[in-house]
């Protein structure tokens, strides 16, 4: 088993999951996120005259990155929590 | 190398192994492959059906409206799509209890889209032996022209389906001259291949691993399991002791049960565990053991369903009870929610009125001495014939209201907006007051009422 002989590799493959795991469970977080925000707010309404950004008051730019938004910001919410939770052998617990 | 994950040596994680899923022919099978023609069929068909002139099925994002055969919803039934995606979650809930996974050996879109690429991947690189023994070969001209094949159908396959996906956001009449003539909309380009990768990952990649780590289905399911679901199961009192024997040879002159251990229901698992350990989370109830057994059992001239789809009160020779609290309480919970949303549905108001106050001024004294509030209406019309309206104001005596013209005229499925002033002889009303804002159509089809807030000064 040449994972476990090397221990970064071990730490390597459990952070690739976690991470898969992370950015998946995000992702469902983020479209419903986006369901229920872009059923109540229309993304050309959102924008006015002061609006710094005319490109995204659009509503493909507006959803597409509306989206992205949600999904970056569950993620970085799962990432920290995955992190602060972490309980691998640095506390003596099972590896 | 042992690729079953916490097995032998203690370890949690080992490295994740290719299921070679072996061929197999038999009547789940051919269950499963009209039911991946039924359900691909159906997702690559529907942008093509056209209804009354426009796409049958097409939840228009940029234009905030979805169209369903005759109906066209809008944000504003947003409750509408909420209702039915707890319908849809409850029906899980009753056909688990029933029949197990069903969904998930049959009609999850994961299981048919993997399905379609086990398939190419056959078409090219040929059965689980010869798969097996290209992956270890090394790279002759033969393998790059294998590989590279099944990459191009792979990948060929992938876009269709992310450009068929995005024809159901944005009609895909359009979509496709735009793609022809490159005159496409980047975020549109870029919505086809996202999905497009995401079914080349998973269908191609993933496979048994989005079921096995990723699907939140597979994790809680067990909880709507009891002892009279069906499941699928090894009927280890009549398989053991396993072993393998002559055809000629009776099994009990040997000691031996009726499993030959040919192992062949472990090699067609499109999850590759061995359903002879009992139930396991990985199983996705595909029944691909059950086919794989039933042909050597006929084989061997033994009966049918040493694998079968029974039930835990079954295997231990209980009666299996079908009508019981669990689905009887699902069944009624479902009823009453499909009868409710189809109630909702069908007395949807055909137009909306929304009313949004003027947000610059509370309210406006005018030259001739009345007190004037300004709105702007949003004539939201779901029906698919035009309505031609005009407006009166309830519940404040003497008040008028003025939208310019006397009567708006909004096509079927058109949303116009129409600022509209109430005005009152100063002095008759002090402060807020709710005031109703009625839209009738001329041929009396149409009657919508709305709140709106009326302002004047106070105390006057």
């Amino acid at each position: 088993m040449p994972h476990h002989a090397e221990p970064h590799l071990t730490r390597w493959v459990r952070f690739r999951e976690d991470l898969g795991i992370l950015l998946w469970a995000s992702f469902l977080a983020a479209c419903f996120a986006a369901l229920v925000f872009f059923a109540l707010f229309d993304p050309t309404a959102m924008g006015d005259d002061r609006a710094p950004y005319r490109w995204l008051v659009n509503r493909h730019a507006g959803y597409t990155l509306g989206f992205f938004f949600f999904w970056a910001i569950c993620a970085i919410s799962g990432f920290i929590t995955a992190w602060m939770i972490d309980t691998r052998d640095t506390h003596g617990g099972p590896t | 190398m042992n690729a079953v994950a916490g097995s032998d040596d203690g370890k949690l994680y080992a490295a994740h192994a290719k299921v070679y899923p072996r061929e197999v022919t038999g009547r789940y099978n051919r269950l499963r492959v009209l039911s991946v023609f039924a359900l691909l069929g159906f997702f690559y068909g529907m942008p093509w059906v056209q209804w009354e002139g426009r796409q049958a099925l097409l939840f228009d994002l940029p234009a905030r409206k979805f169209y369903v055969l005759g109906l066209t919803f809008f944000p504003q039934d947003f409750f509408l799509l909420t209702w039915l995606l707890i319908i849809c979650a409850l029906s899980l809930f009753f056909f688990t209890a029933l029949a197990g996974r069903l969904w998930c050996g049959y009609a999850c879109p994961q299981t048919a889209w993997t399905q379609v690429f086990v398939w190419m991947e056959r078409w090219t690189e040929g059965t689980r032996q010869q798969q097996m023994k290209l992956d270890q070969a090394s790279w002759t001209a033969n393998k790059v022209l294998r590989k590279s094949a099944k990459q191009a159908l792979w990948i060929g396959f992938s876009a269709f389906t992310g450009y068929t996906f995005v024809g159901y956001f944005t009609p895909i009449h359009s979509l496709s001259s735009d793609l022809v003539s490159g005159a496409a909309g980047g975020w549109a380009i870029f919505w086809c291949a996202f999905y497009g990768f995401a079914t080349y990952g998973n269908a191609g990649f993933m496979r048994e691993q989005v079921c096995k780590y990723m699907c939140p289905y597979a994790r809680f399911q067990g909880a709507m399991f009891d002892n009279d679901t069906l499941i699928i199961s090894y009927d280890e009192e009549r398989g053991e002791p396993r072993g393998s024997r002559s055809r000629t040879v009776d099994p009990r002159s040997k000691g031996l049960g009726d499993c030959t251990d040919c192992t062949l229901c472990v090699q067609v698992c499109p999850t590759g565990i061995d359903i002879r350990k009992g139930l396991q989370l990985e199983c996705i109830a595909c029944a691909a053991c059950i086919d794989a057994c039933d042909a050597v059992m006929d084989k061997m001239q033994y009966p049918r369903g040493l694998i079968r789809y029974s039930t835990q009160h079954a295997m231990d020779k209980e009666p299996t009870r079908v009508v019981r609290p669990r689905t009887v309480i699902y069944a009624i919970l479902l009823l009453v929610l499909v009868a409710g949303f189809a109630t909702a549905v069908a007395q949807r108001r055909l137009v909306q009125v929304d009313v949004l106050r003027d947000r610059n001024s509370l309210f406006r004294e005018t030259a001739d001495g009345s007190v004037e509030n300004v709105y702007t209406l949003r004539l939201i019309n779901k029906d698919t014939r035009a309505h031609r309206l005009h407006f009166t104001v309830e519940n404040l005596p003497g008040a008028i209201i003025d939208a310019d013209r006397s009567e708006y005229a909004v096509g079927g499925g058109e949303v116009v907006s129409v600022v509209a002033r109430i005005r009152v002889q100063a002095g008759s009303v002090s402060g807020g007051r709710d005031v109703i804002i009625v839209a009738n159509s001329l041929d009396g089809a149409i009657h919508t009422t709305t709140k709106a807030r009326f302002i004047a000064p106070v105390g006057r």
